[in-house]
């Protein structure tokens, strides 16, 4: 017989055995658990029913803008209205979650809009309906019928900081040229291609238009007086103040972070040179390149620190960037035989660049992200695609584009997903996205 | 038991090594069909296949000479043509503006690159031109590492999980959620059900899109589950998902 230390290791193991024996009975029941990371981010369905209780027309403008401009942030999905189940009138500003639940919406905006004479009131409210009845932002807007549009903007950016604590774009605009009738002429546009109006106001041939940092103004290079020369006028039109006027090109400008200086194009050397002058009275600051090859297309960083340019010193046109006071210049562009018109992504953390590139007899716009190498296409057969120009936020790149449904500029998210949206009709040029409203 | 000296150990080595090192040296001066152990037959002709040495095949003839590869004509690039200057004369007219092209392309009449700019691909194309018609990358496309590694059949069950389940960008990826399913051996999925919450609502909800999505798929075109693995179905298969690392 065992001693009794024997009986109780025995009974130790027998209480063991049970135990491990209950485990795998119990896990062979569970099964097999796996661990999957990695969901695909996708975009936030949010409603956004049309309002009741208010002027008709007025409201279903409003609809429009805010379908518009919560699906072109890139981070939403606007619900088809049609599919809606609750009970609007019933419901009035407030919801019942369920029922938005049940069309797959995670987001509700309720909204009414009064006029009285030439004054309209936007109240608004955004709901999660995960979060219940209450709403989780809400907001009242007054102003004239004129201010509609920009109202609505507001609204619509407010909604964009509550989820991403990022400054909107909506309401902000962008500069091109549109090639008339022999001339070419410096235009800008709400981003949404409302109210595009003249900013340059000769019949010479214009280009090349580039925002100031504020918004203030717009450089662009002129004929005006028979010689390219570098103007800076005031954003809304009016007349130009010319800045730089040296023999041969003045081109190109693209403003300091901190809008004191521009890079520009000059080759009154004898080829095309990058320099940094004065935004103030155009004086030379900087050179930047000084080699036989062309260098051109000058574009600032967003923290201010490097130039991303064109040069041909390596054969066809490539991608290079530079320090802001010069010295040696690296190649990013590495793909095809010819890329031009860098443009950088003003998006916080990131070094990402936009160019135009040229596959196989046409020209598309592609991202390059400077830090992982990861290359992103925005545009793909669909006719020539050229000069990019990010949105103030980064989430967004406008663009010229030749496609078969009609020349003009166009707008697509920054990621390469979804499809452009055309924004103004015609044949442009020298695209540039303006800087964020200041509300 | 008998000692050895370590003296003697090094002389026995010593006459080992010599009498091993002398059996090889003969083997190779006198030929690899020489058979020591007295088969006799000489190694010019009529040797017998049995007592021949196995070589390397490569061995057996002498190396022909090496064949010409065709060489690549090397043609030296065309010499770049010069570019037109602005010239420092005052009295010299401005740079003309250029005809309005028929096919209206956005090009600056100043741009100093439109002498790169053409209406084909620079490179000649070499080879047939490929028949097969290639997809457009659109970024659902999964590499094949889940599939490959561990068993092949969750692997590919985890792939199509994957491509069901969306959770939106701006949204918070914190919390774990635990999603099971329980498969049929005739591989459709006979249910599926939210086992554990995160208690973070959409994410939870994606859960559930995704397991509905996984069945309506898997359902729709079933992949019989394999010998092995039919076990595995009378138990729940349950997933802890992750929105990322």
């Amino acid at each position: 017989m065992l001693p009794n230390e024997g009986k109780g290791i025995v009974g130790l193991l027998a209480v063991l055995v049970a135990f491990a024996m209950s485990a795998t009975a119990v896990s062979a029941q569970e099964g097999v658990i796996i661990d999957v990371t990695g969901a695909k981010r996708s975009k936030y369905p949010i409603a956004i029913p049309m309002a009741v209780g208010s002027d008709a027309a007025v409201a279903r403008e409003m609809q429009e803008i805010q379908t518009f401009d919560l699906n072109v942030s890139g981070y939403f999905k606007v619900l088809d209205p049609a599919g809606f189940l609750a009970d609007l009138e019933g419901e009035k500003l407030g919801i019942e979650p369920q029922k938005w639940k049940d069309v797959g919406a995670y987001g509700v905006i309720k909204y009414r809009v009064v006029t009285s004479g030439a004054n309209l009131e936007l109240t608004a409210n955004l709901y999660e309906v995960s979060k219940g009845t209450a709403p989780v932002l809400t907001k009242t807007y007054k102003g004239t019928k004129a201010d509609l549009r920009n109202i609505t903007h507001a609204w619509c950016n407010d909604v964009v900081f509550y989820y991403t604590k990022e400054q909107g774009f909506f309401g902000s605009k962008i500069a091109f040229v549109a090639k008339k009738k022999g001339a070419s002429t410096v235009m800008a546009v709400d981003f949404d291609g409302a109210n595009p109006y003249a900013v340059s106001r000769n019949t010479s041939t214009n280009m090349l238009p580039a925002w100031s940092p504020s918004g203030g103004q717009i450089a662009y290079t002129s004929y005006m007086r028979n010689n390219p020369d570098l103007y800076i006028a005031p954003a809304g039109g009016g007349r130009p103040k010319r800045l730089s006027s040296h023999r041969g090109m003045n081109t190109g400008a693209s403003f300091s972070p901190d809008g004191s200086k521009l890079a520009v194009t000059l080759s009154k050397d004898g080829n095309p040179e990058i320099y940094v002058i004065s935004a103030s009275d155009g004086k030379i600051l900087t050179r930047i390149t000084n080699n036989k090859a062309i260098d051109t297309g000058p574009a600032w960083s967003p923290d201010g620190s490097q130039i991303a340019f064109v040069s041909d010193r390596e054969g066809g046109p490539q991608i290079f960037v530079v320090s802001a006071s010069g010295g040696d210049a690296r190649r990013v562009s590495f793909n095809g035989s010819y890329n031009t018109t860098p443009t950088w992504s003003p998006a916080k953390g990131e070094s990402v660049i936009a160019y135009t590139t040229r596959d196989g007899g046409r020209y598309d716009i592609v991202t390059l992200d400077l830090k992982t190498k990861k290359m992103t296409r925005i545009t793909q057969g669909e006719g020539s695609n050229e000069e990019p120009s990010f949105s103030p936020n980064g989430r967004a790149i406008a663009f010229a584009s030749t496609r078969s449904s009609g020349s003009g500029v166009y707008i697509a998210n920054a990621d390469g997903t979804g499809t452009a949206t055309r924004i103004y009709s015609g044949a442009v040029t020298g695209v540039d996205w303006g800087p964020a409203p200041k509300m | 038991m008998t000692t050895v000296t370590e003296k003697e150990m090094q002389i026995y080595s010593g006459v080992g090594t010599l009498f091993i090192t002398s059996v090889l040296v003969a083997l190779v001066i006198k030929g690899p069909d020489l058979s020591l152990f007295g088969s006799g037959k000489k190694f010019r002709g009529g040797s017998n296949v049995d007592d021949m040495e196995v070589i390397d095949a490569a061995l057996a003839e002498l190396p022909k000479k090496k064949e010409q590869q065709p060489q690549k004509q090397f043609r030296a690039p065309e010499p770049k043509q010069p570019t037109v200057a602005p010239t420092r004369d005052d009295q010299a007219k401005p740079m003309d503006k250029p005809e309005d092209k028929p096919d209206v392309k956005p090009t600056d009449p100043v741009d100093p690159l439109a002498q790169f700019r053409r209406d084909s691909n620079d490179d000649e194309p070499v080879g047939k031109p490929t028949e097969q018609p290639v997809g457009a990358f659109d970024g659902s496309e999964f590499g094949f590492g889940d599939v490959t590694k561990g068993d092949r059949y969750l692997g590919q069950l985890k792939a199509d999980l994957l491509r069901a389940w969306n959770y939106p960008e701006i949204l918070s990826d914190v919390g774990t959620p635990i999603g099971c399913i329980h498969m049929e051996p005739d591989g459709k999925i006979e249910t599926w059900e939210l086992r554990e919450k995160s208690g973070n609502f959409e994410l939870d909800d994606s859960v559930e899109r995704a397991l509905k999505k996984l069945q309506e798929v898997r359902n729709a075109e079933p992949i019989p589950v394999p010998p092995h693995l039919i076990p595995t179905t009378r138990k729940w298969i349950c997933y802890r998902m992750k929105v990322k690392e």
